[in-house]
């Protein structure tokens, strides 16, 4: 098993290695990036330019449309305005101005060359026609968003998704825009409805015990504490004791140790006040941290060891019974 | 060392279903010749089969590691990466545009 990362390096590796330009592989490279969804608008315009631009007639008619316009939105990411419009007016000559998806493409194009009330004006005539629009919709959005009115964009955020309740990806962004503003609470509720529409995705756990930590207060760490336990019960480490790479959820190991340190630093906490499988739980987590630097990064041992020390709770005052217990305990 | 003694194991298996198979067929053409009617296979050949059942499941278990069955393996190898860029959402005011005049200069 390998994550998306390595599979990112191994492209990105075989693309710099190889001396003339592989069009099967940049053609891979790009489908991988829209099913993974990472941002690397960079290589996209640079390798993925040049496959749209000489090696378009053998590729697939239908992927070839799609490739054309992944490659024109990380252009334009790249500010390379110039690729994006001889790119663009291929797509115009194809499909004419009449494609939704084309009149789109032209008001991102406006955005970038910084003709705000242009591309307004693009995407309200295309919700005149289509209103229910989704994308134009969230275009408007992400205009408010450059333009630093967060107020607005969230207005229209929440407007948004009261009609469109299941598009997670509008939730995160609300998040985000929410955290950028440090209203944690918010940001807080929204990914609660993440959860809810995913709930066996970790990364949405380890998030939300992110945000709860930084909310800070005796209670609100036992929350995260929980959040990070429950993310680790759906992508432990020990479900993959044979792999060459280190396990993906190391965040929520180092969550745990935090949350419990810093519950014991809190006004309203303490050690006394922490449960026996609170404190089952902080050893396990120590010893899963060394086990797994020993395992996979012997050399940066020493700050992981400074790292626990600095953390370390003191003993509770009475001995805690049932210490044979390894696996973390989940109290809901 | 285990797994080649599973794979050979799983090669014995198919070789011994194949005889029964081929026993079994033996048998049949062997009641035909002698006119007498076909009621049930011998016991000799269903013993084989179940024993060549028995070998060939051991060793296609044990030449492979199996995946655990968990809802959630698939979504194990997904990075922080994935969930922080949502593309619809794309604002082009970023630092793209100086980055960009600084490459071009060099």
């Amino acid at each position: 098993m390998t994550t998306e990362l390595i599979e990112y390096q191994s492209y990105h590796d075989q693309l710099h290695k190889s001396r003339s330009f592989n069009w099967v592989l940049v053609r891979d490279l790009l489908r991988f990036l829209r099913k993974s969804k990472f941002r690397k608008s960079l290589i996209v315009s640079q390798y993925g330019y040049k496959l749209v631009d000489q090696y378009f007639s053998k590729l697939d008619p239908q992927e070839g449309w799609d490739l054309l316009e992944q490659v024109i939105v990380c252009c334009l990411d790249c500010n390379q305005i110039e690729k994006a419009q001889t790119l663009l007016n291929r797509l115009v000559a194809k499909f004419t101005t009449n494609s939704v998806r084309v009149k789109r493409l032209i008001g991102m194009l406006y955005e970038c060359q910084g003709l705000i009330q242009e591309a307004i004006n693009v995407y309200q005539t295309i919700l005149q026609e289509y209103p229910s629009d989704s994308m134009s919709m969230k275009r408007q959005i992400s205009i408010y968003k450059s333009q630093g009115i967060h107020n607005r964009a969230i207005q229209l955020l929440n407007t948004y998704l009261q009609i469109y309740m299941c598009d997670f990806e509008a939730w995160l962004e609300l998040a985000s825009i929410h955290i950028n503003l440090l209203s944690y609470k918010s940001a807080l509720f929204c990914y609660e409805e993440i959860i809810l529409n995913a709930p066996i995705n970790y990364l949405f756990y380890v998030k939300y015990a992110e945000i709860s930590y930084s909310l800070g207060g005796a209670d609100n760490f036992i929350l995260a504490l929980k959040y990070y336990t429950h993310s680790l019960e759906l992508n432990s480490p020990l479900d993959y004791p044979e792999q060459d790479h280190p396990p993906t959820n190391l965040p929520s190991i180092y969550g745990i140790i935090m949350s419990i340190y810093s519950f014991c630093e809190s006004s309203h906490g303490g050690v006394n006040k922490l449960k026996d499988s609170q404190v089952n739980l902080m050893e396990w987590a120590q010893k899963q941290l060394l086990d797994i630097t020993n395992q996979y990064t012997p050399d940066k041992k020493d700050i992981v060891s400074a790292f626990i020390k600095l953390t370390d709770i003191p003993k509770k005052s009475t001995t805690p019974k049932d210490v044979e217990q390894q696996q973390p305990t989940i109290e809901k | 060392m285990k797994k080649v003694i599973a794979q050979f194991l799983c090669f014995i298996g198919v070789v011994v279903f194949l005889h029964t198979v081929y026993s079994a067929l033996q048998h049949r053409k062997y009641l035909r010749l002698t006119d007498q009617p076909f009621e049930r296979i011998p016991n000799d050949i269903v013993f084989e089969c179940i024993v060549s059942l028995v070998i060939f499941s051991w060793g296609i278990i044990n030449t492979q590691i199996l995946t655990p069955i968990k809802v959630s393996t698939h979504l194990a190898k997904k990075s922080f990466d994935s969930f922080a860029y949502t593309p619809n959402f794309t604002v082009f005011k970023n630092r793209g545009q100086y980055i960009n005049s600084l490459l071009n200069d060099n």
